[in-house]
């Protein structure tokens, strides 16, 4: 067993070099290829890292939705904090501050025309208002909602009010986004396996009597097929590894001119490139990408090249 | 037995029937001339036991392997125990002469350090040793034959079949191949080769089989 496994582990080796020194011997040929899949690969790794920015932005932004909740009846400014303290221990809530009656009706009166107005009424009819900014980690719609319901509830509050539209449509256009990038991965991830498997038809086709040489003295299929398999692998893993490059390289370029940007607005972000974990997933993608265009173009091609004397 | 043909015919699709009821047979270790004008169907015959064609209609059996009852994926491990080799040796010009005698030991697994054992026995037995980095391009027709013949026998083939090995050979290297044949041959390697060169096969003392218009006579 140990031995049949040392054949085939020295089968598989032989294989992937020979097709990489295969590769080697034309290096304009491969590096054509290695470039059209490069640029295939580039545009969903792209929209990939557009959206994860779009993401870390949006969570900066979401400070902007927020819950108010109007108190009953009127409370000690002791009954008050005890209140603050208790909002604040909810899972969920970032931040809370109360705006008690008296801070109402003084923010109110300072609006043109409402301080006549404010002085026909026999009492302040404002109730304290508590402003809950929810925590990060409640960063959806759905999340934001199930807050919303949970304080609504509390027995102090009269009436909870919960200002989200605006990232609702942000969600939205965030989901819309992101179904274009899966569209276009399922898109180009075929022209990867089209582009592939179309040069190592070519390939078969110049190599086509070493193959029949290799069926004469008895190559099975598997094994002719293999440096195929390793050539579209190898395809793949470097065409990815351009791509991870032209991606860090565009991110990098348009870094300088997002900053100007975002100080013209007074804001501060960076821009992220690919992670190392996102680098690792697109060049293992593009080599299952690379050995299925070969394993779907070689082994029908293979059945029509049959040996001659 | 190594080889057994009983009423063996071959027509191709065009109707011409190349082979007719031929009755054959190889012993085992034995070599064997087989000879005839072109077109007597040698090739043809060679081809049905490397199972490169397939027969009309009798029985072949060789080496214990019933060729009509071989299914097309285990073909290739049938012909892997085989060695052939043709006219034109069908070498791959972009490899080393090494790399071409160790094809059908890597088609078979074996560990590099044993390749490069046989791979250098092989080349040994046809006096090429010391091209083995060379590629066949660079050398000559004969020496090529020789490339082809080493590959043929690299992985000790119980059934070693040869067409026209010496075609385009001139008469002295003629006779040195078929003295490499001889050599395999007494190490207990069955042979069959076809040739029409006569005057060669005659000055042999090995059985001769003559075809003629498809039929052994």
């Amino acid at each position: 067993m140990l031995k049949f496994l040392r054949a085939l582990g020295a089968c598989h080796l032989q294989a992937a070099t020979n097709s990489f020194n295969f590769l080697c011997r034309r290096p304009l040929a491969t590096m054509t290829t290695v470039i059209v899949i490069a640029i295939a690969l580039t545009l969903p790794a792209l929209f990939w890292v557009f959206t994860d920015n779009l993401g870390q932005l949006t969570i900066d932004w979401q400070r902007g939705s927020h819950i108010s909740l109007y108190l009953k009846s009127p409370m000690s400014p002791g009954q008050e904090d005890i209140f603050l303290k208790e909002i604040r221990a909810i899972d969920g809530v970032g931040h809370a501050t109360i705006k008690t009656k008296e801070e109402g009706l003084n923010e109110l009166q300072q609006q043109e025309g409402m301080h006549d107005i404010m002085r026909y009424l026999p009492e302040n009819p404002l109730p304290a208002v508590v402003d809950v900014v929810p925590s990060l980690a409640v960063n959806t719609p759905l999340k934001i909602k199930q807050l919303y319901e949970r304080l609504k509830i509390l027995p102090q509050i009269e009436q909870a009010k919960l200002d989200m539209e605006w990232l609702t449509r942000l969600h939205a256009l965030l989901s819309f986004v992101t179904k274009i990038a899966h569209a276009l991965l399922a898109l180009l991830a075929s022209a990867v396996v089209f582009i592939v498997g179309n040069t190592l038809r070519l390939a078969i086709h110049n190599r086509h009597e070493e193959i029949q040489v290799l069926k004469l003295i008895g190559a099975t299929d598997t094994f002719i097929i293999r440096p195929f398999l390793y050539s579209g692998m190898w395809y793949g893993m470097v065409g990815a590894i351009f791509a991870v490059l032209f991606v860090n390289i565009f991110m990098l370029s348009v870094s300088v001119a997002f900053q100007e940007l975002a100080s013209v607005y007074h804001m501060h972000y960076p821009l992220l490139g690919l992670t190392v974990k996102q680098a690792y997933l697109i060049v293992l993608v593009a080599i299952s990408l690379g050995w299925l265009g070969a394993k779907l173009s070689v082994k029908r091609q293979l059945a029509s090249i049959e040996p001659y004397n | 037995m190594m080889i057994e043909f009983s009423q063996v015919s071959k027509r191709y699709p065009g109707g011409f029937e190349a082979l007719s009821q031929v009755d054959f047979k190889l012993e085992k270790g034995e070599l064997a001339f087989l000879s005839g004008h072109s077109g007597a169907g040698k090739s043809t015959l060679l081809k049905l036991i490397a199972k490169l064609e397939t027969s009309s209609s009798g029985q072949m059996i060789v080496n214990g392997v019933h060729l009509n009852q071989l299914k097309k994926h285990d073909i290739a491990t049938y012909r892997s125990g085989l060695g052939i080799t043709f006219q034109s040796p069908n070498l791959l010009s972009d490899r080393s002469v090494f790399d071409n005698v160790a094809l059908p030991l890597q088609i078979r697994g074996t560990t590099p350090l044993m390749i490069v054992k046989r791979v250098h026995a092989a080349l040994d037995m046809v006096g090429l040793l010391n091209k083995e980095k060379m590629l066949p391009l660079h050398l000559s027709a004969g020496e090529q034959q020789r490339v082809g013949i080493a590959r043929a026998v690299v992985h000790k083939p119980a059934l070693l079949l040869a067409d026209e090995p010496t075609g385009n050979l001139d008469p002295h290297l003629s006779s040195e191949i078929m003295k490499i044949f001889e050599q395999f041959n007494q190490v207990g390697v069955s042979i069959l080769i076809a040739t029409h060169d006569l005057a060669l096969i005659a000055r042999m003392k090995h059985r001769i089989v003559m075809l003629r218009g498809g039929r052994v006579c």
